[in-house]
């Protein structure tokens, strides 16, 4: 029987060895080194919102600073539930063409209980990118920097998202001992690095995550998220080896036994986006506790509303 | 000025004309008092949910005529005694309820929220005995004549949803409101217009308004269907276009004495803009307009809450 990816019987077995170069962990370890090093100077700016049972805030903090002498500030919607605390708290990560979204959109989480921290991702929303790449790009973000693993987006952006979770950790609200992270897509990805690069997260629950083996994500999917790569190489051929070994480091396949928090993913066995295969060999090197759950009829809508429901349960492990 | 907002000032100024056969008003006096007395016969079954700060209910009740509507009831956890605002919420054709966590915005801000299965749709079940069989879809089901139509069913179960509500103990009948997306929008709107037991209704995009106009030039599936039955039955013209008018919120909408906010987003297709604002224009209760000139149809939910928020004091 045909059908777009594996069988989900290989799917399931699926395990290709992991591509990080020896200097992996070094990378990160002075990575997040550097970021430790660097303060937050945290800022909240309230926000007047019709629903009185919550605080609202737009939250800024320092991104990551780089070779800058100015990072560029990081951020998102925060919100404080009127539940007495300290609460429980959630970090919740966009997609690839997304930004923090509407104060709507995060309010349940906020209304069941939980401290919100909704970021935008740099380059994205409210948050300026101002590496200063040696060269231009192609269309979106995915090859910013991608000849140089120093000044890759992917690193400064995983990196804001740990220092969201560092920003709700050292709320007076929170729990440090009960922030999850979730998001769908790059939010999934960027879910899944926070939990590897982070000792913060108690849970994590990556849907349809993206950013996920690259090997296999370039060849197969179809649409213009990974694409940009493809567009990249085409134009490029002889930039590919230096660009996958970049990616490699950005890789959540290969940040995958580093995540120790229980972890839900879910995956759309038709997802052109982000297809089963690269979810599955990233799924299959988490040495957590995990769980997958497979919408066979899904695209990249990876089980909706109904996966929701099963997000809403796992992250009342957190006991909001 | 830009230019969105002169063409709005333009639909603003035009009432459509109504439509209705001299026996409209007997038609729907009759409609609603076989809605309204026919026992609702309701079930309501708990339902596990893992936030503590609501209590969920799989609720059922009898259909109008025949059949069996099904719906999420979802009931804010108070500590207080007092009574509740409440909602219903419609969803658009060819949709359904969607799941809990589909309406926990509403519900956790303080509402009491029933979500039907419009009939036909999701688990809802649709056991009219139609006398003719149909081609696509669930426009043009009935059509034949006003009394069997599928729309008089869905306007017949939006009251009995809005009688449920009320009768509701948790539930504060002063203050109850409905928000209906597309053809849930055009529920809302005849639900206010033929009972006083809504305070509030805010139709987004409703759907099918000025049928004659909107099957021709409309890109919609309503249009789609009816243009497919009337190419296979040319010589029903008459009488489908007679039918439709009964359904026409043309028709109606002068007798929305609630109050209205319509969240308008001026790309939508499906329901094209104007044909909103027109029913705006006909509804002589307090009313609002809220254009969003660069949203498709479906936008404006913080305007929403903002509303609901307001009127409803949850």
């Amino acid at each position: 029987m045909w059908t777009f990816d594996l069988p989900l019987e290989e799917l399931e077995n699926y395990k290709p060895p992991r591509t990080a170069q020896p200097d992996f962990e070094e990378f990160w370890e002075r990575t997040k080194a550097e970021s430790l090093a660097q303060p937050l100077n945290p800022e909240l700016v309230p926000i007047d919102y019709p629903v009185k049972r919550v605080q609202v805030f737009s939250a800024t903090f320092d991104g990551l600073a780089g070779e800058s002498d100015q990072p560029p500030r990081a951020g998102g919607w925060f919100f404080i539930p009127e539940d007495p605390g300290p609460r429980p708290a959630l970090v919740i990560y966009h997609g690839y063409h997304g930004y923090r979204d509407r104060i709507s959109t995060h309010l349940p989480w906020a209304l069941m209980g939980f401290v919100v921290l909704a970021m935008d991702v740099r380059g994205r929303g409210q948050a300026p990118d101002w590496t200063e790449y040696e060269g231009g790009h192609g269309l979106g973000w995915m090859t910013r920097g991608i000849m140089n693993k120093e000044e890759y987006l992917y690193r400064f952006a995983y990196m804001d998202c740990v220092r969201g979770v560092e920003f709700i950790a050292e709320r007076p609200e929170v729990d440090p001992d009960r922030i999850g992270v979730l998001g769908g897509s790059q939010g999934g990805a960027l879910s899944l690095a926070v939990a590897a690069l982070s000792d913060r997260p108690a849970i994590a629950m990556p849907m349809v995550p993206f950013l996920c083996y690259y090997p296999d994500a370039v060849k197969m999917a179809r649409e213009n998220q990974y694409g940009e790569l493809n567009n990249y190489f085409i134009r490029y051929p002889e930039r590919e080896e230096q660009g996958m070994k970049t990616l490699s480091y950005v890789d959540n396949m290969n940040l995958a036994p580093w995540i120790t928090c229980p972890t839900l993913i879910s995956v759309g066995l038709r997802d052109t986006t982000c297809p089963p295969s690269t979810v599955y060999a990233t799924y299959n090197h988490l040495t957590c506790e995990k769980e997958i759950l497979y919408y066979p009829y899904d695209m990249h809508s990876g089980g909706g509303d109904a996966h929701r429901e099963r997000v809403i349960e796992w992250a009342h492990r957190l006991n909001p | 000025m830009p230019l969105w907002e002169r063409q709005i000032e333009e639909w603003l100024a035009e009432k459509p004309e109504r439509t209705a056969a001299a026996d409209f008003d007997g038609f729907w006096e009759e409609t609603q008092s076989l809605a309204q007395s026919q026992p609702l016969n309701p079930e309501v079954v708990s339902v596990d949910y893992p936030s503590k700060k609501l209590s969920v209910y799989q609720v059922s009740f009898d259909a109008f005529d025949r059949g069996r509507i099904q719906a999420w009831l979802l009931v804010p956890n108070t500590s207080a005694s007092e009574k509740l605002p409440a909602l219903i919420r419609w969803h658009d054709y060819l949709g359904f309820r969607g799941r809990v966590c589909t309406h926990l915005t509403w519900a956790l801000q303080g509402f009491v929220v029933l979500v039907p299965d419009i009939r036909g749709h999701g688990d809802s079940s649709d056991l009219t005995h139609y006398s003719w069989g149909n081609n696509k879809g669930y426009f043009a089901q009935g059509i034949q004549d006003p009394h069997e139509y599928y729309l008089r069913g869905c306007i017949a179960d939006g009251l009995r949803a809005a009688q449920l509500l009320n009768g509701r103990e948790e539930v504060d009948p002063d203050r109850v409101g409905i928000i209906g997306d597309g053809l849930g929008g055009f529920i809302s709107l005849w639900t206010a217009a033929l009972t006083s037991q809504i305070n509030t209704i805010a139709p987004v995009s409703p759907y099918p308004c000025n049928w004659e106009q909107h099957v021709i030039s409309a890109s919609s599936i309503a249009a789609d269907e009816i243009k497919i039955y009337l190419t296979r039955y040319p010589e029903h013209e008459e009488t489908v276009w007679n039918t439709l008018n009964y359904f026409d919120p043309v028709n109606i909408a002068h007798r929305v004495n609630c109050a209205s906010f319509f969240p308008l987003g001026l790309q939508g297709n499906a329901a094209p803009p104007q044909d909103s604002v027109g029913i705006y224009n006909l509804i002589e209760g307090e009313k609002k307009l809220r254009p969003l000139p660069y949203d498709g149809s479906g936008a404006g939910i913080e305007d929403l809450i903002c509303w609901m928020q307001e009127r409803l004091k949850p």
